[in-house]
């Protein structure tokens, strides 16, 4: 504590004196340019984590992007940190392991006024649920459109394979409305999946976002 | 020139211990944590709905639009927890976490089967004294099995339960509906516990 009041007498003495007789590289300046360095250093860096949910495992697939251990016992500290922050409570992996998407597959935002098209293959996963959110994370208002979908009622291929409409106005087969007026995310959640204890994550293929047209 | 590197350094290094302080600090600190909100939102034991709201007010964030919750919070220095749930034929999962955020535990509907489901929820010194003739194993795993329900050791005194559970469909509603307001969560008073017996 003593070293943090020394630096804070420092720079209320530099304040002080500093139409006098400012030195620039005497030992006070040189203690108040490391204190500042050190808060903005190690404050900002704190945010920048914070904020940007970086220095946790990820796995991508596509524009799929899905964290884990967030919330296991073998979570580090900047996990424990960020679910803290957004007062979550993410399950572990082999019960839950959710994907967001905010882009499409060749990078441009999800938006209300495009159409896309989700093309899907098997998931090895007892069951998901896919949802159409705001860019936040949101669930959109209600508005008489279906914003979520699961793998109990998606219509599937003979092989498998699916394939789901997202757009303001309902489309014959699968489809999710995308609502007005909004930036959207797409979030997809895989319960009971083998994936993490199997290790069939690192080749998991999500479904590609292909955007149709934009009104 | 020499000076003002050496500072820039020496700021850096209090930096980086800056960083990891604050980053340490936080999951103890936040007071918007999901332990803290729900906290706010029920009493101790109380079973609580939640449901996903739209634009963020929700009190949890991140749920599922397509399933079901509830919640209840427990402190383990009055006594062990006793949850008990009828567990329905669709997707249904009960997590544990500590007053931090950690899912420590979590079982679902395929593991356990449909029907009635117990679960007690002890810290160390409470497994010992449920069990005195399993305390070689349950106080190391901290997980154990008996016939009639499962006992699960806690990390740390303060945490709560999250219920799921999937709607498969309008016609589900009923089931869930009847799976939710079946579920319980109370305090065990142990026998020889302080304040045991003399109610």
């Amino acid at each position: 504590m003593s070293f943090f009041s020394g630096g804070v007498r420092a720079l209320r003495r530099i304040r002080a004196d500093s139409a006098r007789d400012w030195q620039p590289w005497s030992n006070r300046f040189n203690l108040a340019m490391a204190l500042a360095i050190s808060v903005v250093a190690g404050l900002g860096g704190t945010w920048f984590v914070l904020a940007s949910s970086r220095g946790i495992r990820a796995i991508e697939s596509g524009p799929w992007r899905a964290v884990i251990e967030i919330g296991s016992a073998q979570a580090n500290p900047y996990a424990r940190a960020i679910i803290a922050r957004q007062g979550s409570a993410p399950m572990l992996a082999a019960e839950l392991i959710s994907f967001t998407a905010a882009r499409d597959s060749l990078g441009g935002q999800l938006r209300s006024g495009c159409v896309y098209q989700l093309r899907g293959t098997q998931i090895e996963t007892r069951l998901w649920t896919l949802a159409v959110l705001d860019s936040k994370g949101h669930i959109l208002p209600a508005d008489g459109g279906r914003h979520q979908i699961t793998s109990l009622d998606v219509v599937r291929e003979p092989d498998g394979s699916f394939e789901i409409a997202l757009a303001e106005r309902a489309t014959p087969g699968n489809w999710l409305a995308t609502g007005r007026d909004h930036k959207l995310s797409l979030s997809m959640r895989l319960y009971d999946t083998p994936l993490f204890a199997n290790g069939g994550l690192a080749s998991l293929a999500m479904p590609e976002i292909v955007p149709v047209r934009c009104s | 020139m020499k000076s003002v590197l050496l500072s820039v350094v020496a700021g850096l290094i209090l930096g980086a211990l800056i960083h990891i302080a604050s980053i340490l600090t936080i999951p103890w600190a936040a007071e918007n944590n999901a332990w803290s909100r729900l906290r706010g939102l029920a009493e101790i034991n109380e079973v609580r709905r939640i449901e996903p709201d739209a634009s963020g007010k929700s009190d949890l964030p991140d749920l599922d639009p397509a399933m079901h919750y509830a919640v209840c919070h427990y402190d383990l220095a009055r006594g062990p927890l006793q949850i008990r749930a009828p567990v329905p034929r669709t997707y249904w999962s009960l997590a544990l976490y500590d007053r931090l955020g950690i899912n420590y535990y979590v079982i679902n509907d395929r593991i356990v089967g449909p029907g009635e489901l117990e679960v007690w929820v002890a810290n160390k010194t409470q497994l010992l004294e449920i069990e005195p003739e399993d305390s070689e194993n349950s106080g190391t795993s901290g997980e154990g099995e008996s016939k009639d329900r499962l006992i699960v050791g806690a990390p740390r005194q303060q945490g709560f339960a999250v219920f799921r559970l999937l709607v498969p469909g309008a016609s589900f509603e009923q089931t869930v509906e009847q799976a939710l307001s079946g579920t319980s969560c109370a305090t065990i008073i142990l026998p020889g516990a302080p304040g045991a017996g003399n109610g």
